[in-house]
């Protein structure tokens, strides 16, 4: 009986070791910021972007103001355009990477890494260097003689959405190459073997199993852009924001950690519902 | 099973990088037949198998299917279905559409495939699981469903590559039967691959046999068993008795062997001349120990010393080692009580006609 008991406290102990850090860090890093950031967003802020610990709901009130709705709808329609254009660039990327030999398979796979693992902003200011007025391509079609007057492309929502589609790719690549080289090869001989061409093959079996890599990768692309306000900084110049520059804002220049809190947390709302829908969507999937 | 041929294969030849998986295959497959290729692991039937299906192309050699020569053909336009060894049916969609695929495929209309899939569906008797995902499946039940999804389409051809590899020993005997009977009733020519001998004596028209890429031996069930022509196919098919011996006398239906001073006489008429070394194979169940027969006559007598015996129900093994060192197994019913110490230098002996010679080296190659 006393030697069962010692054995429960040093399981006891076992588990305070090795679950203890891991619920230190998770209340430390995520639980307190999180419950700090919904609990700023129920404050109000004085006249010299002092915090006000009164409980209001002034924050969510100005929230529901037509501009800032525009902002959101705004950045949700461009995420979403960024998205589809992501997926059109990774899907043939990845399912060419999935079916390849090592070799090309490695550098294909190298070919979406190395960039991904370079500065984020490193790579935003090569994107501005080459689409300024006098830039790589103004430059390159003035000297052609193809246009007179150098091309307005930075500052603009296409370099933003560029700029982003070429940040996130590597996002749906991933996603999309684990789940497309998982695809058991006997599967697309069945289907061969069957009657399908080449096309029916991959509408009726590719396309199919590759659903799930899609929503995962739709997910990692999705959120993310609604929240990368430095593309947005670097190569909108503040002509084209998204609801991620408008948080940002709050809490740098306008000083208004409340309302910065409360957008923060409409877009994880948001965030929340999307990863919800896909978990149920993947559950209904799950074969 | 008539004389029209489904499928012949012409000097049909497969060389990976080092390795050549099938020689030089000339084999003809007549409709509505059971053909199975036998061997060991590794010596071609895979191989064989999806070059018919198109999903390898053959180094030298042709396939013609129905009288046509397929060599360009894809996988897709030929008129064959394969029954893969691992079932490889499509997760996302449910039994019937996994069954219904190849004829939606043909774009046939609306009521001619539900028709035609619930035939199917009722043929492999899978009526309460139509509308379950292949994950929902046991194995013999996954089984059913790549076989209903592969027959829907009436091939003329129907591949199977080791079906019942993953099934237990009893679920196995089952579907043996099942799969028998159903290629009865559809008529379609079978192609069948596996590894186990029993299963494939008792599916099979015809059987070939394979070994390194080559065939041994073409030959209906009891043939191969009872007349192996080379040393592997002896080996290879049930229990035997190998005895190394050299021709002395090539006579008239019979061929007499010498082997370790004593000669034997072996029944039949044998291309093999005098001095060719040869190997005389007697099946255990058909010596008998020289005791027991009050009249040895023409008989083959040996000698040899017992080693041990090993009981397996209604039969008992007797294990003995001849003069050339060969081990001899001697299958005797339990019931007879035969009983013999290890050591003891005891006789047994064959009839002629219960004996074969095959070639000493390892098939044509
Ligand atoms: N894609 C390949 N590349 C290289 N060698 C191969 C390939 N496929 C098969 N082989 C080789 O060809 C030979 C025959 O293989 P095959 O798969 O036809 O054997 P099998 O008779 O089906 O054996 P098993 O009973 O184990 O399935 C083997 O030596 C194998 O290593
Ligand atoms: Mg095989």
């Amino acid at each position: 009986m006393k030697n069962q008991s010692s054995f429960k406290k040093r399981r006891l102990s076992v588990m305070g070791m090795t679950i203890g850090p891991m619920t230190a860090w998770t209340v430390l890093f995520f639980v307190f910021p999180l419950a700090y950031i919904v609990s700023l967003s129920f404050c109000g802020r004085d006249a010299y972007g002092g915090i006000v610990y009164a409980f209001t709901l002034k924050n969510y009130q100005t929230l529901a103001k037509p501009v800032y709705m525009q902002v959101l709808g705004k950045t949700l329609r461009m995420s979403l355009i960024v998205t589809c254009f992501v997926t059109l660039i990774a899907y043939p990327y990845a399912a060419i990477a999935a079916r390849a030999g090592k070799r090309v398979q490695n550098a294909l796979i190298a070919g979406i890494m190395v960039p991904f693992w370079t500065n984020a902003l490193l790579r935003i200011y090569a994107i501005m260097n080459i689409t300024s007025a006098n830039g790589l391509i103004n430059t390159f079609l003035l000297g052609l003689g193809l246009v007179k007057e150098p091309l307005q492309i930075l500052y603009t929502d296409f370099a933003v959405m560029f700029g982003m589609v070429y940040t996130m790719t590597p996002l749906m690549v991933m996603p999309l190459y684990a789940n497309l080289q998982k695809i058991d090869g006997s599967l697309l001989e069945a289907g061969r073997d069957l009657g399908a061409s080449p096309a029916a093959l991959f509408l009726k079996v590719i396309f199919p199993l590759s659903i799930p890599g899609i929503v995962s990768g739709v997910i990692l692309v999705y959120i993310p852009s609604m929240f990368s306000f430095y593309i947005a900084d670097a190569l909108g110049g503040g002509k084209s924001i998204i609801i991620g520059n408008v948080i940002s804002n709050q809490f740098s220049t306008s000083k208004n950690w409340p309302f910065g809190a409360a957008l923060a947390v409409l877009v994880m709302g948001l965030s929340t519902l999307l990863i919800l829908a896909k978990n149920l969507l993947t559950k209904k999937l799950d074969y | 099973m008539d004389n029209e041929k489904m499928i012949e294969l012409v000097g049909l030849t497969k060389t990976f990088s080092q390795t050549t998986a099938v020689n030089n295959m000339n084999l003809d497959v007549y409709r509505g037949e059971f053909l199975t290729f036998l061997g060991p692991s590794g010596c071609g039937k895979t191989t064989t198998l999806r070059m018919i299906a198109g999903f390898e192309e053959p180094t030298a050699g042709q396939i013609i299917l129905g009288g046509k020569n397929c060599e360009a053909l894809p996988p897709e336009k030929r008129d064959v279905n394969t029954v893969f060894q691992n079932y490889a049916l499509f997760p996302h969609l449910s039994i019937r559409d996994n069954i219904a695929f190849g004829l939606k495929l043909k774009k046939l209309p609306k009521p001619t495939i539900r028709d035609k899939v619930e035939q199917a569906i009722c043929l492999v008797k899978l009526e309460e699981h139509v509308a379950k995902k292949p994950s929902q499946l046991s194995g013999g039940q996954k089984q059913r469903v790549a076989i209903a999804r592969a027959i829907v389409n009436e091939p003329k051809v129907l591949l199977l590559d080791e079906p019942l590899g993953a099934l237990d020993l009893k679920l196995r005997k089952e579907m043996q039967l099942e799969l028998k009977h159903l290629q009865k009733t559809l008529g379609i020519t079978f192609i069948y691959v596996t590894h186990d001998q029993e299963e494939a004596l008792t599916m099979s028209d015809r059987i070939v046999v394979m070994n390194r890429g080559n065939i041994e031996q073409v030959g209906v069930s009891e043939e191969i068993y009872e007349s192996p022509r080379t040393r592997f196919v002896a080996d290879f098919i049930g229990e035997t008795n190998l005895i190394a011996g050299v021709v002395t006398i090539k006579g008239a239906g019979f061929t007499q062997v010498e082997s370790c001073r004593k000669r034997y006489s072996i029944e039949g008429d044998y291309p093999y001349r005098t001095g060719e070394a040869l190997t005389i194979c007697v099946r255990p169940e058909n010596i008998h120990f020289t005791r027991n027969i009050a009249d040895v006559g023409n008989y083959n007598c040996m000698e040899g010393i017992y080693e041990e015996s090993v009981y397996v129900g209604n039969m008992v093994k007797h294990i003995l080692r001849n003069p050339a060192g060969e081990t001899i197994t001697i299958n005797r019913l339990t019931r007879k009580g035969e009983h013999f110490e290890p050591g003891q230098a005891v006789g047994f002996c064959w009839s002629p006609k219960r004996a074969v010679l095959v070639d000493a080296q390892a098939g044509p190659t």
